[in-house]
C-alpha cells in the first residue's frame, strides 16, 4: 500500500513538472492543444496527490506502524479524531497536506476559467505547478512520509499530548489553506508580469481570492491564539515567537493588499505596490517555513532542524529574483492612472493605512531577524522579545484604529474640509469624553486610554455608516427601515462586509487593550481553605488521581465563588501520558463577558494544592470579535444573488 | 503637482522615521543578550539588574522542586561552566532534567542565576 | 498487487487523457480565446466600475458625506470617465455589429439610465430583453446583445 503512495507523488511530481513546461511553451506557441494537455494534466496531479493523501490517512486508521510517520505519531490508544490529525502533525505529512491543497486550488482554478482569462491562466498554471512541483520534489528527494521500516513496531510512539486538543483538528488545516490560497494571486500576478495585461481582469480574480485566503488565515491565527490559550497553560494566546511571527506576517501583508486594491479598482494608482504585496505575502509563506524548519532563529517551539529550511530558502530566493526581475521589465506599463486629488481624501487615508500596516510587517520582520542580524554585523546575539513588539506595533497599532475611524467619513477623491469637521465633530466628541470618564474610573495608561478613545471613535462612526445608509435607503427608495438595512448591506457587500470587520477587530482591540489589566497570584490551598481573588473565592475541595487507558490524570477540584454565590466547579489537571514522559498541564478557565477565571495546577501534595490563578479581563471579546470578523469575511465573499442576470454585475458596489 | 508630490514625500518621510525612531527605542529600551553559560560567568558584572538571555542544558541530577512554594532550583551547564539557577513560579511542562532550556533573567554574580522565565526547547512534535 | 495494476493503470488512463488534446490537433485554437473579447470583459469591467463610483458618489451626497459644490464637480469627473469607457466599446463592438457611434449627450444620457436601473436593482420593474437577431436573453438597458453584437 505505502508504494502507491510514494508512487503516486512521483507521478505527481513528474507531471507538475509537465504541466508547468507545457502550459508555458503552448502559450508562447499559441499552441492550444498543448495548453489543453497541461490542464489535463493539472487535473491529474490533482488526481494522484489525492490518492497519496488517501494513502497515507488509511495508514493512519489502519495503523500501519510500519510506516515510520505512522509510528511516530500515533499509537494504539490514540482516539481516531486525532489519528486523522496525526497526517499534518510531522513535517512530511504537512507538506504532503501543503501539496495536495495546492493542487485542488490549482484544479479549481483552471476549471473556474476554462472559459475565461485564457491568456493568463497558463501562465498562472505554469507558477502553480512549478510550486506544486517544488513540494513533490521535497517528498520525493528529500523527506518521504511513506519511508518504512524493515519491522513493524508494536505500537507508535503516540502523539505529542499538546496536540490532543480540539485546536489541533481545526488551526493546522486553516492556516494552511490560507497560505495555499496565497499562491493563487501570486500566480496571477506573475502570469499579468508575463502577458503584460495588468488592468482590471487579474486584480479581480486576485483579490476574490486573497478574500478567501485571508479568511481561512484570520481564521486560522484566531483558532490559534485560542489553542495556545487553553492547552500551552501560561495564561496568554501570543507571544511573538518566530512561528506565530511568520504567521502573522503573510496576514498583515494581506490584509494591506486587500485595501490598497480598492485603489486601484476606484482610481487606478497603485499598480506596482499591489503587485509588490502580493508577491510578498506569498514569499513571506515560504520565509515562514524557511525560518521554523532551518534552525537560524531560536524559537521556543524548536522544530526538527534539518536542510528543509534551506532548501525553501533557495526557492524563495528564486521566487524573489525572478519576480522582482519580471516587475522591473512591465514598471513602464504600471503607471498610474490617476493621481492623488486631494490629502483629505478616502485614497490617502488608504496610502497612510497601508504605510502603517506594511511599517507593523517590517517591524515583525526586523524583530525575527534580529537575533542573526546583530550577530552578523556586531559578533553578539541580541535578542528581542515582547516588549519590543509590544512597544513598537502599539502606536502603530492605534494609528490603524484611528484611520479605521476616519476613513468612513471621507468620500473618495476629495471631502471638504469643513464638511469633514461636521462630520467629525461627534465621534470626536465621545471618544474625548469616553475617555474622560475611563480616566475618571481609574484608567491611567495612556495607551490604555487612547485604545478605548479611539475604539469609541470608531464604534460611532460605524454605527452612523449604517444608520444614515438606512435611513437614506428608507427616504430614497421608501423601504423599511429592516429592509432598508438589509438591502444596504447586501447590495453594498464589499463596503459593510469590510465594515463588519473593522467592528471586529475594535472588538479584538478592546480586548487587546484590556491585557494591561491581567492580575496573577500563587496560592497554595489545603482541603477546604478558601482563597479570595478580587471579588472570586476559590475553595479546594478534592484532588482525585486516577489513570485511564492512556494517561495517568491529577485532577483538583475547586468551587468558585463569585460573591458568595457558586458560579462554577473548575477541574484544573495535571496528566502523564503513559507513552510520554512529561506531564501536562490543563488549565480549567471560568469565562464571562467580563473575564476569564485562569487556573493552573502548578503542584500537589498530600493534602495541599499550589495553584496559579489568572484573572484576564475582556478575553472572550477577543473570540467574538474573530468571529464577528469572519462573519464580515463572509459577507464580502457572498456570491450575488442576482448572478444569473449578469455575471458581470459581481464586485459592483452596489446603491 | 509639484507641491503635492512634496507633500507625499514629506508626509511619507516623517512617517518612516517615525517607524526607524519606534524600532531604534524599542530595540534599545528591551534587548536582551543572548548568551551560553560560559558567556555568563565570563561577563564583568554591570549591573544586578541587566536582563539576559542564557541557553544551556539542565544538569541532570541537580534539579530540587518545592511544590509548595513553586520554587525550583537546578544547575544548568554547557560545555564548560556551570550555572546554580533559581526559579519560583509554574514550570512548564516539558522542562525535564537534561534537556537543553532558555533561562530569562538576572546573573547575581558568583555563578547565581535568578531566572524570571524558563523557555525549554520543546522538543516539539509539531514540526 | 493488484494495486500495482490499479496504479499502473491510473498512469496509463492519466497519460492517455493528458496527451490526447495534443493526438487531435483540430482543436489548436479553442484553448484560446480571442483577445478582443478579453477586452471588451475589461472594459465592460471598468465601465461597471465608474458606474459604481458613480452611484456610491451619489449615495455619498444623500448620506451628506460630501459638500455640494464637491459633488457637482467629482460627479463630472466621474461621467467623463464613464463616456471614455462606452465610447471605447462601442470602438470595439463596430468592428462586429457596425453599430453607429453616439454623441456625448446621447451617451450621457444612456448612463444616467443605466445607473437608476441598477440602482433600483432586483425591484426593477423592466424586463429581460430578447435580440432580434438571434434571440438571447439580454438585461434591461442592454445597447447592444451579448451573444451576436447586434444593437438592440
Amino acid at each position: 500500500m505505502t508504494e502507491i503512495g510514494y508512487y503516486s507523488v512521483l507521478t505527481a511530481f513528474f507531471l507538475s513538472g509537465y504541466s508547468a513546461l507545457i502550459a508555458f511553451f503552448g502559450i508562447r506557441g499559441r499552441k492550444g492543444n498543448l495548453v489543453a494537455s497541461a490542464e489535463n494534466a493539472a487535473y491529474a496531479v490533482f488526481g494522484f496527490l489525492t490518492i497519496a493523501s488517501f494513502v497515507l490517512i488509511y495508514a493512519l486508521v489502519t495503523r500501519d506502524f510500519q510506516i515510520e510517520y505512522v509510528a511516530r505519531y500515533t499509537s494504539n490508544g490514540l482516539p481516531m479524531t486525532y489519528t486523522i490529525a496525526a497526517f499534518y502533525a510531522g513535517q512530511k505529512g504537512s507538506l504532503l497536506l501543503w501539496g495536495w491543497l495546492l493542487s485542488i486550488f490549482a484544479a479549481i482554478v483552471t476549471f473556474q476559467n476554462r472559459k475565461k482569462n485564457r491568456e493568463l491562466l497558463p501562465y498562472v498554471l505554469t507558477v502553480l505547478m512549478t510550486v506544486t512541483m517544488f513540494f513533490t520534489f521535497l517528498m520525493v528527494f528529500v523527506t518521504n512520509p511513506f519511508e518504512t521500516f524493515n519491522y513493524r513496531p508494536p505500537d507508535g510512539q503516540g502523539l505529542n499530548p499538546l496536540l490532543q486538543n480540539p485546536g489541533m483538528l481545526f488551526h493546522p488545516p486553516t492556516l494552511f489553506i490560507g497560505y495555499v490560497g496565497l499562491t493563487v494571486p501570486f500566480g496571477f500576478a506573475i502570469a499579468a508580469l508575463i502577458t503584460g495585461r495588468l488592468d482590471a481582469v487579474w486584480i479581480k480574480t486576485t483579490r476574490k481570492w486573497t478574500i478567501v485566503a485571508w479568511f481561512f488565515l484570520t481564521a486560522g491565527n484566531m483558532l490559534g491564539m485560542e489553542w495556545a490559550y487553553v492547552e500551552l497553560g501560561w495564561g496568554g494566546y501570543w507571544a511573538w515567537d518566530p512561528v506565530e511571527n511568520a504567521s502573522f506576517m503573510p496576514w498583515i501583508i494581506a490584509t494591506a493588499y486587500l485595501h490598497s486594491v480598492m485603489i486601484q479598482e476606484k482610481r487606478g494608482m497603485l499598480k506596482v505596490w499591489n503587485i509588490v504585496l502580493i508577491i510578498f505575502s506569498f514569499l513571506m509563506t515560504l520565509f515562514g517555513t524557511f525560518i521554523t524548519r532551518s534552525g537560524l532563529i531560536a524559537s521556543v517551539h524548536s522544530f526538527g532542524e534539518s536542510s528543509l529550511g534551506w532548501i525553501f530558502l533557495i526557492f524563495l530566493i528564486a521566487s524573489l529574483l525572478i519576480s522582482l526581475t519580471l516587475l522591473i521589465r512591465r514598471l513602464p506599463q504600471l503607471k498610474s492612472k490617476n493621481q492623488l486629488d486631494s490629502f483629505l481624501s478616502k485614497e490617502s487615508s488608504f496610502l497612510y493605512n497601508n504605510l502603517l500596516l506594511v511599517g507593523i510587517a517590517f517591524t515583525v520582520l526586523w524583530g525575527t531577524l534580529f537575533p542573526i542580524i546583530s550577530e552578523a554585523i556586531r559578533g553578539v546575539k541580541i535578542t528581542v522579545g515582547p516588549p519590543f513588539f509590544n512597544a513598537v506595533i502599539t502606536p502603530i497599532g492605534l494609528g490603524l484604529l484611528f484611520l479605521m475611524g476616519i476613513c468612513p467619513l471621507i468620500a473618495w477623491r476629495r471631502s471638504s474640509v469643513s464638511n469633514f469637521l461636521k462630520k467629525f465633530f461627534i465621534p470626536s466628541t465621545a471618544a474625548v469624553a469616553g475617555a474622560f470618564v475611563l480616566f475618571i474610573v481609574g484608567i491611567r495608561l495612556f495607551y490604555t486610554l487612547i485604545s478605548y478613545a479611539l475604539c469609541i471613535f470608531v464604534l460611532i462612526t460605524l454605527f452612523f455608516e449604517f444608520f444614515y445608509g438606512t435611513r437614506t435607503r428608507h427616504s430614497v427608495f421608501k423601504e423599511g427601515y429592516h429592509k432598508a438595512l438589509w438591502n444596504l448591506v447586501v447590495r453594498n457587500k464589499r463596503r459593510y462586509g469590510g465594515y463588519v470587520v473593522h467592528f471586529g477587530v475594535v472588538l479584538v482591540f478592546i480586548s487587546l487593550s484590556a491585557n494591561t489589566f491581567n492580575l496573577e497570584k500563587q496560592i497554595t490551598l489545603k482541603k477546604g481553605e478558601l482563597f479570595s481573588f478580587k471579588e472570586y473565592k476559590i475553595r479546594y475541595d478534592s484532588l482525585v488521581n486516577y489513570p485511564t487507558a492512556i494517561k495517568h490524570v491529577v485532577a483538583a477540584t475547586l468551587s468558585i465563588f463569585n460573591n458568595e454565590h457558586k458560579v462554577a466547579v473548575l477541574v484544573p489537571e495535571k496528566t502523564l501520558f503513559k507513552s510520554q514522559e512529561q506531564p501536562t498541564t490543563e488549565v480549567a478557565i471560568h469565562t464571562t463577558l467580563k473575564e476569564d477565571l485562569y487556573v493552573i495546577l502548578a503542584g500537589y501534595g498530600e493534602d495541599w494544592i499550589t495553584l496559579k490563578v489568572l484573572i484576564n479581563p475582556l478575553v472572550v471579546w477577543l473570540w467574538i470579535g474573530g468571529v464577528v470578523m469572519g462573519l464580515g469575511t463572509l459577507i464580502v465573499m457572498l456570491p450575488d444573488r442576482r448572478g444569473q442576470s449578469e455575471s458581470k454585475r459581481k464586485s459592483v458596489v452596489r446603491f | 503637482m509639484k507641491k503635492r508630490k512634496v507633500k507625499i514625500f514629506i508626509i511619507s518621510l516623517v512617517t518612516l522615521s517615525i517607524f526607524g525612531y519606534l524600532i531604534y527605542a524599542g530595540i534599545r529600551d528591551t534587548m536582551t543578550y543572548y548568551l551560553t553559560v560560559s558567556e555568563v560567568l565570563a561577563k564583568p558584572l554591570q549591573s544586578f539588574e541587566e536582563v539576559v538571555r542564557v541557553g544551556g542544558n539542565v544538569y541532570a541530577d541537580s534539579v530540587k522542586w518545592d511544590a509548595k512554594d513553586l520554587r525550583l532550583y537546578f544547575k544548568m551547564k554547557d560545555e564548560k561552566a556551570s550555572l546554580n539557577v533559581e526559579y519560583r513560579g509554574v514550570v512548564p511542562d516539558s522542562f525535564k532534567p537534561g534537556r537543553e532550556v532558555i533561562l530569562e533573567g538576572v546573573y547575581r554574580g558568583e555563578g547565581k542565576f535568578i531566572a524570571t522565565t524558563i523557555m525549554p526547547k520543546c522538543a516539539s512534535k509539531y514540526e | 498487487m493488484l494495486e500495482y495494476f490499479i496504479l499502473i493503470g491510473l498512469v496509463l488512463f492519466a497519460g492517455c487523457w493528458i496527451l490526447s488534446p495534443i493526438l487531435k490537433s483540430n482543436s489548436t485554437d479553442s484553448a484560446i480565446i480571442l483577445k478582443t473579447d478579453e477586452a471588451l470583459g475589461q472594459l465592460e469591467y471598468e465601465k461597471k466600475e465608474a458606474y459604481a463610483a458613480i452611484r456610491e458618489l451619489e449615495f455619498d451626497e444623500n448620506m451628506g458625506k460630501i459638500s455640494k459644490e464637491d459633488f457637482g464637480a467629482l460627479k463630472k469627473q466621474y461621467m467623463l470617465d464613464a463616456v471614455h469607457y462606452l465610447k471605447k466599446i462601442d470602438e470595439l463592438q463596430e468592428n462586429k455589429s457596425k453599430a453607429k457611434a453616439l454623441g456625448e449627450e446621447e451617451i450621457i444620457d444612456q448612463i444616467e439610465k443605466e445607473i437608476s436601473s441598477l440602482r433600483h436593482g432586483g425591484s426593477s420593474k423592466q424586463k429581460d430583453v430578447f435580440c432580434v437577431q438571434c434571440g438571447t436573453k439580454s438585461p434591461p438597458n442592454r445597447r447592444f446583445c451579448s451573444s451576436c453584437g447586434a444593437k438592440i
